[in-house]
C-alpha cells in the first residue's frame, strides 16, 4: 500500500503516536494561535517549518485536514479542502531552505486578507466579519481563534465494507481526505490526538482488508481492534462537547446528578468525588495533546467508579465486569436511570450555606438530593435549575437585604419547583417506562384532560409530531 | 490443528459446524421428539437419542415420522436454555451424527439470547467444560453475530423469528441492553392468524403424515383424499408440530407484506395466488395474502391482541433507536440489520424502509441492510460466529480449560460480557 504513495503514518499499521506525530499536535495548536500571541510571528513560523520538515509533507497534510475540520465543524467539504491547500502550500512555499524570511509572514497576512475577502473560499463564521475590522497580527489571531460550535449530532455513518472498499480503489487519496474530514468534523469535540489514532487506525484498516482475499473477516478483526478508541472517540466527544458547553464547575453537577439518579441509593459522598474526578479529566485532557491523556485518565476514572460502585450496586457491577475499561465507561453512561427509593423531603441549604464563602458545595447537594428523587429529570431541566440557583446566590448574596431577597426567591422557587420537576420528571418516566404507543396514550389521556373542550381527533395530528419530537429531545437529555 | 465449533442454536433450529465455513454442517428443528414413559420400555427403534432413562426423537427424519405417545418439546423457553436434559440430548446427537468427532478436541463458540441470565450462562459453561470436556469456550450474543455476519459492529438489529420481533442496538459489538425492545407479532403469531383463516374458510389442515393417498379435484371443491391406515395413535402436541409445518409452508408461499398500509379496495385487486393444500384442496387467495401479515406493521385491527398496544415491527426498531443516546442513534438508522425467518416474508424490508422513512429524524440518514440471500438471512448468527471463530485474534478471546478450572463458571462473565 505504501508503494501507492500513501502516508506511512496515516495508513501504516502503527498502533502508537509516534514522536514526530506528537510534535506536530504542538504546532496544530500554535496554527490555532491564541497561544502564539505572546511569543511573536518569528517563532511561529519557525515552529510551523520545523514541523513541515519533520513530518513530511503529506501527514501534515493530514493533520492540517483533521485540525481544520474539527475547528470548522460546520464547514464544507470543498472550503476546509481550499483552506488546507493554502495552508500547505504557504508552509511548502516558505519554509524551503532558500525561502525569504518575510515569506511566511506574507503569505499568512496573504491568507487572512482571502479570509476576509467577499466570496472567500475558506469556512464562512459569524465573527468574521469582526476580526476583518482589525489589522494585521490582530487580525490573524482573531481568525485564527474563530471556531464553529459542535455539530449538534455526529454526521459520519460508517458505509458498509463494499462501499467503503469500491470508494477507497477508485480513488484512495480523495477517499481518505473526505473521511478525515467527515470524521472529524463529526467528533469535533474529541481531543485531537483520539481523533488522530482513530482515523489512522481506520484508513489502515480499508487499506489493508480492500486487499484481502477475505475481506470480511479482515474487517472484523480490525474493528474489534479499534473498538476501545472507537467509543474513546464517541464517549470522549460527548464528554468534552459538554465540558465546552458547561465548563468545569457545571460539567461537575452534571456528572454528579447523572449518577445519583442511576444510583440514588448512593450518597453524595460517594458520587461527589467521582464527579469531581470525572470534571477534572476531560478538563485535563479535552485539549490536551498529549497522546494518551484521555485514555489513559478516562480509564482511570471508570476503573475508580467500577472500584467504589460495584460492590453496592448490580447494574454497576454487570457494567464493570468485562476487561476493556472503555466498554464498561460505556455500559455505565448508557445505564437507564434507576427507580427512585422513597426518602424523606429534601433539606434545603439555608441563606448562610448559600452565602458562605464554602456555598458551592451546599447548591450541589440541594440538587443532588433532587436528583435522586426525580431520577428520571433530565439534565437539561437540573442544570437549568442549577443555574437559576447561582443567579440567586449572585443576586442575593451582596444584596443588602440577602435573607429578605433569598426568603422571597425560595418562596417562589418552592412554590414553582416541585410540580415543574413533577411533571418533568413524570412525562420522562413514562417515556422511558411505556412503550412508544403506551406512551402517547397516556400523553393524550392527559392532555384531553387539560383541554376538556377538544377531542381526542382534534389532538391526534397535533400530538404526534410533539412526540417524535419529545424522543429526540428527551433522549438527548 | 483441530478446528473450532459453532453452535447457534436457536428456538426453531439448530445450526451447528466448523468456524471459518461458509455454512453450518448442521441445520435441524430445535423442537425434538420425547417418548412417554410408558412407551419406552416398548421401543425398538434406533432412530433415537437417549439421556437420562428418556428417549428423544431428534432431526428432520427422526421427528417427523408418526410414532405412538410421542410428545415435541424445545429445550428452550424465550431464546434460553430451560429443559437441560432436551439440550445435552441435542448437543450429544450433533456431536455423535453431525460432527463425528470428540467433544473433547474442539473449542466451542455458541450463540446466546442478549437476555441471557448469569445463572444460566455459568450453568452452560460448566456443562461445556465438566461434561463435554472442551478445550475452550466462548459465549456470543446473536445480535452481536448477527452484525458480524452482515460487516458490521454497530447497527440496530433487527431480528423477527419464530416467536419474537426484537430490536436490539449494537455498538462496537456491545450490546446496549437499556435498548432493546421486543414484541410477540412474530412468525407464530402470522401463523395463528392463518390458522383462524383457514377456520372462518372451513379449510381442513391435514398435515402429510395422515394421508395415504390424494386426488387432483377442481379449484374449490371439497378434497378428495385417503386416509392412512393403521395410524399409530400420536399425541395432540406432535399433531400440531405438523400442522404448523403446512401453515408455514402456506405463510411462505402465499403471504405478502402490503408495501404501504393495508387498503381493502387496494387488496382486491392483488393478483391472487392459487395454493394446494397437502390433501389436495386448492383454491386462489387474494385480499387475505396482505390482510394477515399486516398486523405484523400495524397490529390496531387485529382482532384478539389485548388492548392493541402491541408495538409494529416499524415501532419497534424505532422505540429501540429512540431509548439510546442521542449521538449513537445516526448510526443506528444508518445501519438497520435486518435478519430472522419471518423477515423472509415476501415485501417485509420494502414495507419496513418505508414505514422507517417516514419515522427517521431528517437529519439522519435510514440504510436496511437485509441479505438477498435467504440462507443468510437465516444462518446470519451461525455465519458470524464462523468468521469471529476463525480470526487468530480471538485466540485471546477464549475462556481455555486451563483459565476455567483456576476461575471457575464465573470467568464467563468477566471473558464474555
Amino acid at each position: 500500500m505504501l508503494g501507492m504513495g500513501f502516508p506511512a503514518l496515516l495508513f501504516g499499521r502503527r498502533r502508537k503516536t509516534s514522536p514526530t506525530m506528537r510534535a506536530a499536535l504542538t504546532l496544530l495548536l500554535l496554527l490555532a494561535a491564541v497561544h502564539a500571541e505572546h511569543r511573536g510571528r518569528a517563532y511561529v513560523r519557525d515552529k510551523v517549518c520545523q514541523e513541515f520538515k519533520t513530518l513530511g509533507k503529506e501527514n501534515f497534510r493530514t493533520l492540517t485536514i483533521i485540525a481544520n475540520s474539527r475547528k470548522y465543524s460546520n464547514a464544507t467539504f470543498e472550503e476546509i479542502n481550499h483552506l488546507v491547500r493554502e495552508i500547505v502550500s504557504l508552509a511548502e512555499t516558505c519554509c524551503a531552505d532558500d525561502a525569504d524570511p518575510s515569506c511566511y509572514d506574507a503569505g499568512s497576512s496573504a491568507l487572512s486578507a482571502k479570509s476576509c475577502s467577499k466570496g472567500s473560499p475558506f469556512p464562512t463564521h459569524p465573527g468574521t466579519a469582526g476580526c476583518c475590522a482589525h489589522e494585521g497580527l490582530e487580525r490573524k489571531l482573531c481568525l485564527a481563534a474563530l471556531r464553529h460550535p459542535p455539530q449538534e449530532l455526529p454526521r459520519y455513518v460508517q458505509p458498509s465494507n463494499e462501499e467503503l472498499c469500491q470508494a477507497f480503489k477508485t480513488d484512495p487519496k480523495d477517499f481518505a481526505d473526505r473521511f478525515l474530514y467527515e470524521y472529524a468534523s463529526s467528533y469535533s469535540e474529541a481531543p485531537l490526538p483520539v481523533l488522530l489514532g482513530s482515523t489512522r487506525t481506520f484508513l489502515s484498516m480499508v487499506s489493508t482488508c480492500c486487499i484481502s482475499p477475505m475481506p470480511t473477516a479482515c474487517f472484523l478483526k480490525e474493528k474489534l481492534e479499534r473498538k476501545s478508541l472507537s467509543l474513546l472517540t464517541l464517549m470522549s466527544n460527548r464528554a468534552c462537547s459538554r465540558f465546552m458547553a458547561y465548563g468545569k464547575d457545571k460539567l461537575t453537577f452534571s456528572y454528579l446528578t447523572a449518577l445519583a439518579q442511576k444510583m440514588p441509593s448512593a450518597s453524595f459522598e460517594d458520587l461527589f468525588p467521582l464527579s469531581e474526578d470525572a470534571a477534572e479529566v476531560f478538563s485535563q485532557c479535552c485539549d490536551s495533546v498529549a497522546e494518551d491523556c484521555m485514555q489513559k485518565k478516562l480509564s482511570e476514572h471508570t476503573a475508580k467508579v467500577c472500584a467504589a460502585l460495584s460492590a453496592r450496586d448490580e447494574r454497576f457491577a454487570d457494567c464493570c465486569k468485562g476487561k476493556n475499561l472503555m466498554q464498561n465507561y460505556f455500559c455505565i453512561s448508557a445505564l437507564p436511570p434507576a427507580l427512585a427509593p422513597k426518602l424523606p423531603e429534601a433539606q434545603k441549604p439555608t441563606g448562610e450555606q448559600l452565602c458562605g464563602e464554602d456555598a458551592a458545595p451546599h447548591t450541589k447537594r440541594y440538587l443532588f438530593e433532587l436528583a435522586r428523587r426525580h431520577t428520571n429529570t433530565p439534565d437539561v431541566f437540573l442544570s437549568k435549575l442549577y443555574d437559576a440557583t447561582e443567579n440567586v446566590r449572585e443576586e442575593c448574596c451582596f444584596a443588602k437585604d440577602a435573607s429578605a431577597c433569598l426568603d422571597s426567591k425560595c418562596q417562589k422557587m418552592g412554590k414553582e419547583l416541585p410540580p415543574f420537576l413533577e411533571k418533568a420528571n413524570r412525562l420522562c418516566r413514562q417515556y422511558t417506562e411505556l412503550t412508544f404507543l403506551d406512551f402517547k396514550k397516556r400523553l393524550r389521556e392527559t392532555l384531553t384532560q387539560t383541554m376538556a373542550a377538544a377531542s381526542p381527533e382534534l389532538l391526534l395530528p397535533q400530538l404526534t409530531p410533539l412526540v417524535l419530537r419529545l424522543q429526540g429531545e428527551l433522549g438527548a437529555g | 490443528e483441530v478446528g473450532a465449533l459453532v453452535f447457534d442454536i436457536g428456538s426453531f433450529s439448530v445450526r451447528a459446524g466448523y468456524a471459518g465455513e461458509d455454512c453450518p454442517k448442521a441445520d435441524f428443528p430445535t423442537t425434538v421428539g420425547l417418548l412417554s414413559p410408558e412407551e419406552v420400555a416398548l421401543e425398538l427403534d434406533g432412530d433415537k437419542d437417549k439421556k437420562g432413562g428418556k428417549v428423544y426423537y431428534i432431526d428432520t427424519n427422526a421427528l417427523h415420522v408418526a410414532r405412538e405417545g410421542m410428545e415435541v418439546l424445545s429445550p428452550l423457553k424465550n431464546g434460553m436454555i430451560e429443559d437441560w436434559e432436551c439440550f445435552q440430548a441435542i448437543l450429544d446427537h450433533t456431536y455423535g451424527k453431525h460432527i463425528k468427532s470428540e467433544p473433547g478436541l474442539h473449542p466451542v463458540l455458541m450463540s446466546e439470547a442478549p437476555w441471557n441470565t448469569r445463572a444460566k450462562r455459568e450453568k452452560l459453561t460448566e456443562l461445556m467444560f465438566e461434561h463435554y470436556n472442551i478445550p475452550a469456550f466462548f459465549l456470543c450474543k446473536t445480535a452481536v453475530l448477527t452484525a458480524f455476519a452482515n460487516g458490521r459492529s454497530t447497527g440496530l438489529v433487527l431480528d423477527s423469528g419464530a416467536t419474537h420481533t426484537t430490536a436490539i442496538p449494537v455498538h462496537d459489538g456491545y450490546i446496549l441492553q437499556q435498548g432493546i425492545v421486543k414484541s410477540p407479532l412474530a412468525g407464530d403469531f402470522i401463523s395463528m392468524q392463518c390458522r383462524e383463516l383457514f377456520q372462518e374458510m372451513n379449510i381442513d389442515i391435514v398435515p402429510p403424515y395422515m394421508i395415504a393417498a390424494k386426488e387432483p379435484v377442481r379449484e374449490g371443491a371439497p378434497p378428495n383424499w385417503k386416509k392412512k391406515e393403521k395410524l399409530p395413535q400420536v399425541s395432540k402436541s406432535w399433531h400440531n408440530f405438523t400442522c404448523n409445518e403446512v401453515i408455514q409452508d402456506f405463510q411462505a408461499s402465499v403471504l405478502q407484506v402490503s408495501d404501504s398500509p393495508y387498503d381493502e379496495q387496494v387488496a382486491a385487486q392483488m393478483p391472487t395466488v392459487h395454493y394446494e393444500m397437502p390433501n389436495g384442496y386448492n383454491t386462489d387467495y387474494g385480499a387475505e395474502r396482505l390482510r394477515i401479515p399486516e398486523g405484523l406493521f400495524d397490529p390496531s385491527n387485529v382482532k384478539g391482541l389485548s388492548g392493541n398496544t402491541m408495538l409494529g415491527v416499524g415501532h419497534v426498531v424505532t422505540t429501540s433507536i429512540g431509548m439510546c443516546d442521542i449521538d449513537i442513534r445516526p448510526g443506528l438508522y444508518g445501519s438497520v440489520i435486518v435478519t430472522g425467518g419471518n423477515t423472509l416474508l415476501q415485501g417485509f424490508t420494502d414495507r419496513l424502509n418505508r414505514e422507517l422513512s417516514q419515522k427517521t429524524p431528517p437529519s439522519m440518514r435510514l440504510k436496511l441492510i437485509a441479505s438477498n440471500s435467504t440462507m443468510e438471512r437465516r444462518f446470519s448468527p451461525w455465519i458470524g460466529g464462523s468468521i469471529l471463530a476463525s480470526l487468530g485474534t480471538f485466540q485471546q478471546m477464549w475462556i481455555s480449560k486451563q483459565e476455567y478450572e483456576e476461575g471457575g463458571k464465573q470467568c464467563v462473565e468477566r471473558k464474555c460480557p
